[in-house]
């Protein structure tokens, strides 16, 4: 008799559906409570209907349900579906009979596909019904359905197809399913880890930067959690087509290669059971590292600790799986090679430096961003729209950055805490070199320490029209202007006409052109702001800083001066000390006590006199270096305000007055 | 006819089958002896394209075994425990195997429950561990094979069904040249059922011998002289072993019979009878040292 060879062999099926029927079932039933029950206890009860509003997606019915059954249903059937592979007595009698492994891979895989397919594509035509039936068109509409059962479907489908692909590599089912998830939020976990941990080891590593990328788009399981709030773009669910192919055929790939006597075994491929050993301890590694790091505050003592513990543990711990069991700790004789292997390659990273020095040579760039803020790119789905400044070409300048980054480098071993009165803030370097390269670092510094450095490139021109939005905009793109008072009363003036906003714009290009480094530095807070909209979500926001001449000139002009700034007027009395960094420089100043204490002090100038008042309104600011305080009282406010003075903006009467 | 070339077999660093060669006629039973952990498993799953051998190859009629489709649909493999999809009849395990061998006879399948006297509508995991044996047996029966591969297939049966079953191996064996290898690590279990016997101890076949012809040319002989052994006798006969009782020597001596008989005549002993060899003693004598060693295999 000719052998008959079927593609499907309805026995293989019944055996898979006697075996895993209850999964889909069960899935099918929550499904049923998630959305269709949902759907009619929601709408068919008449006194609540007119409170509901549209929904989002489907999704947002009985979320915790769906989310609890999508993150489950799939991996679970994963596991019982390859259970046979997992259990000796069983693998040796299907792969015994007269059926080549992929037919038995297709055949389980594939019935597990089904077996998800199925239940969705039920609840999918139900609600059509129920959509139909109720009219449920104000709620969702009938693309909505698709949508969801697309996205369940396709979701569920890459879990279940990595279930699988971890299902050919372990030979425990627990193991399977553990491993599971911490494969599925592998990609965005090691990221996490590996920036940070640079960010640790490698002085000027730009960590914040690459960190911009949404972590929570790397696993399939974040985006899950996230369905109810963010729709899936087509792309999205086609990449997750595109990988529940690539893994099936990866999972077809290692079952064929796999020895059916690995079943029992932690890891089925002896190969990968080294990886999966250092990997774990090289992972719990960093996961130590990042803990201790961020609980302790980046102490270096504790990082190593964390280091050392995290290793020491996850060695322990994937040892323990590989052996199945706990008594292990006799076996640390590959931990110590790998510990030793670690600090020697830590110590040569450090001693060479080749990273951490790499300040590109000056005929080497094309170009350069400085920036203090690694947030350089527009993001708009997220914030809204966000300038990138423009690189800077001239050699000048290029050359004044470097010798600035090359400062910074060699001042690694410098607390840049000490002395500074500012908190540390940023300085973010991106060099696009001539071979089309790039060199990104990122560093906390004290600025007070890099003035030098700073005011020369500041006051360039070039970089001024690179780093100021406001340069790279036409007077017609803009909407309408407005220029708001920070005082008591918050008054403010819109202007809408063309012509005066091109004469503003014009004003506010030539004031930046023209400030100082140390008034852009020394001003800002607490004068009143100007907000250049152009469209919705797009706008500049400046301050009206007293250094900008022409533009105070042109409100002056105007008649609108007294609409935008804090007047003498508003202003009853001014205490004014001398500054003690103890008492007036903490994050939680109490202005109130300041004043208090001002009261009984001797030393303490009480100004009450309008002209002077003014005078210190246009001369008080925040910058780096103060030297005296001033607590601003006004008319009809009972809460002051706290400015300061640096040595360079005190007017004379107050450097008399004060010793 | 069933060949494996020096075939190896390692799991992680321990070698279970070391460079094993052995060729098994078609229609004869070849049992393969070996104590627990001698690689008699290993061997068994590596005929029934279950492991893929490092080195050397297996095949049945010049065809390799692992993965030949067309091979294995005529081949049947019972395990040591037998193993049955869980909640299923044995109605139900018929089913399944009939979706797989082509060959399979349903008839037979009813004929042979009928035999057995099984419930086929009873869950299998029901039945006790004897009937489950009787199970996987109709079944595998049911399936004709031309190979049925048995690891330690008596466990558990009574003496009656054993003798049930071997009956109806060798009538297979008999009526359409099946062949069979069947491993034990009992030689007496299986003794009266094999023509073939191979011995496996750590990894490595010891011996391999066809029965008749090993019964054949060993022999137990008892002789008594008045003026004690003549030495030319003694270099003249393979002697394998001697042992004194009294004035009588018993000797296990290796050759024909007819010309041992021929050669003692001679030497007009007052005492000489040629006396049957139980199958154990054969393999004790006939390996020697290694014999006592493992003994306990073969006895």
């Amino acid at each position: 008799m000719p052998s008959k060879t079927s593609l499907f062999n309805k026995e293989l099926i019944l055996d898979i559906l006697r075996s895993t029927g209850w999964i889909s079932i069960v899935y099918f039933l929550g499904l049923t409570f998630a959305l269709p029950i949902r759907m009619l206890m929601m709408y068919t009860d008449d006194n609540n209907m007119h409170h509901l509003v549209p929904v989002r997606n489907l999704f947002e019915y009985d979320y915790a349900i769906q989310l609890g059954l999508l993150m489950v249903v799939p991996i679970l059937l994963a596991v019982f579906m390859f259970r046979y592979l997992q259990v000796k007595p069983a693998a040796d009698f299907m792969h015994s009979l007269p059926v080549r492994r992929e037919k038995i891979f297709h055949h389980y895989a594939l019935a597990g596909m089904v077996g998800l397919i199925l239940p969705v594509a039920i609840i999918a035509a139900s609600v059509f019904f129920l959509h139909g039936a109720l009219s449920l068109d104000r709620y969702f509409g009938s693309e909505d359905i698709v949508y969801w059962a697309a996205a369940t479907v396709l979701l569920s489908l890459l879990l279940f197809t990595a279930g699988v692909f971890v299902g050919m590599m372990t030979g425990i089912s627990a193991v399977q399913a553990v491993l599971t998830y911490i494969f599925l939020v592998f990609p965005a976990g090691i990221t996490l880890m590996v920036f940070y941990n640079l960010k640790i080891l490698l002085f000027g590593f730009p960590s914040d930067y690459y960190m911009t990328i949404n972590l929570e788009k790397l696993s399939p399981l974040t985006t899950a959690a996230l369905l109810n709030e963010r729709i899936l773009q087509g792309w999205e669910l086609l990449l997750f087509a595109a990988l529940t192919v690539l893994l099936y055929c990866m999972s077809l790939y290692l079952y064929k290669r796999r020895k059916i006597e690995s079943s029992t075994e932690a890891i089925a491929f002896p190969k990968l059971r080294f990886l999966f050993k250092y990997g774990v301890t090289f992972c719990t590694m960093l996961v130590g590292g990042m803990y201790f790091g961020e609980v302790q505050n980046n102490s270096i003592g504790w990082i190593v600790f964390g280091y050392v513990i995290g290793a020491i543990l996850g060695y322990l711990a994937a040892e323990m799986v590989l052996q199945k069991s706990w008594r292990v700790l006799g076996k640390v004789k590959g931990l110590a090679v790998y510990g030793v292997a670690v600090a020697i390659l830590l110590t040569i990273v450090q001693m060479l430096g080749i990273y951490e020095n790499n300040v590109p040579g000056q005929e080497e760039v094309k170009s350069v961003i400085l920036a203090d803020t690694p947030h350089i790119y527009p993001r708009p789905e997220n914030y809204g729209f966000n300038y990138s400044p423009a690189p800077i070409k001239g050699e000048d300048n290029i050359e004044a950055v470097r010798k600035l980054h090359e400062q910074i480098v060699s001042d690694k071993k410098v607390d840049q805490f000490a002395g500074g009165e500012e908190p540390v803030e940023t300085a973010f370097f991106l060099y696009e070199l001539k071979n089309g390269d790039k060199v990104i670092r990122q560093y906390r510094i004290n600025r007070l320490l890099y003035e030098d450095f700073y005011k020369s490139i500041h006051e360039s021109e070039e970089y001024r029209r690179a780093s100021n939005e406001i340069f790279n905009i036409s007077p017609e793109e803009v909407n309408h202007l407005t220029i708001t008072s920070n005082g008591p009363s918050n008054h403010f003036v819109t202007i809408n006409m063309p012509q005066e906003i091109k004469e503003i714009i014009a004003a506010i290009q030539s004031d930046i052109l023209q400030e100082s480094y140390a008034d852009s530095r020394y001003f800002g807070y607490y004068q009143p702001s100007i907000e250049v909209v152009i469209q919705k979500d797009h706008f500049i926001q400046l301050n009206l800083n007293p250094s900008y001449k022409k533009l105070n000139k042109w409100l002056e002009d105007k008649g609108l001066i007294e609409k935008v700034k804090v007047m003498p007027e508003e202003v009853s009395y001014v205490q004014i000390g001398k500054y003690e960094k103890e008492k007036h420089d903490s994050f939680e100043v109490n202005v109130e006590q300041i004043a208090h204490d001002f009261e009984k002090h001797a030393d303490v100038l009480k100004v009450t006199d309008k002209k002077q008042i003014n005078e210190i309104l246009n001369t008080a600011g925040m910058g780096d270096k103060h030297q005296y305080v001033a607590v601003l009282h006004f008319e009809g406010r009972v809460y002051p305000e706290l400015l300061y003075f640096d040595e360079e903006h005190t007017p004379d009467f107050i450097k008399k007055a004060i010793k | 006819m069933i060949e494996i070339i020096n075939v190896s077999k390692t799991f992680d660093t321990y070698m279970a089958v070391k460079n094993i060669s052995l060729t098994i006629q078609k229609g004869s039973i070849y049992g393969l002896i070996g104590s627990n952990g001698a690689g008699k498993t290993t061997l068994i799953k590596l005929l029934a394209g279950i492991y893929l051998q490092e080195q050397g190859t297996v095949s049945i009629d010049k065809e390799p075994v692992f993965e030949n489709l067309n091979l294995k649909e005529k081949v049947f493999y019972l395990p040591d425990q037998p193993y049955f999809l869980p909640q299923y009849t044995t109605r139900q395990m018929g089913s399944f195997y009939r979706s797989f061998y082509p060959n399979w006879n349903e008839e037979r399948f009813k004929q042979l429950a009928e035999w057995f006297e099984l419930d086929l509508h009873k869950k299998i995991h029901s039945f006790s561990k004897g009937w489950q044996r009787q199970a996987a047996f109709i079944l595998a029966l049911s399936a004709k094979p031309e190979t049925l591969i048995l690891d330690e297939p008596m466990d558990g049966l009574d003496p009656v069904v054993r003798k049930k079953v071997k009956n109806l191996l060798i009538q297979d064996v008999a009526d359409r040249e099946m062949t069979i290898l069947i491993s034990s690590h009992n030689l007496r279990e299986i003794e009266d059922l094999c023509d073939h016997i191979g011995i496996i101890h750590k990894g490595e076949i010891l011996l391999e011998k066809e029965l008749d012809e090993l019964k054949a040319d060993i022999h137990k002989i008892q002789v008594a002289y008045k003026e004690g052994m003549p030495n030319h006798l003694v270099k003249s006969l393979d002697i394998l072993h001697t042992e004194k009782r009294g004035s009588v020597t018993l000797l296990i001596v290796r050759g024909n019979e007819d010309g041992i008989a021929e050669q003692i005549r001679k030497t007009r002993p007052v005492i000489f009878d040629i006396l049957p060899l139980t199958l154990e003693e054969i393999f004790i004598y006939e390996m020697g040292d290694i014999g006592y060693a493992i003994k306990n295999i073969i006895v």
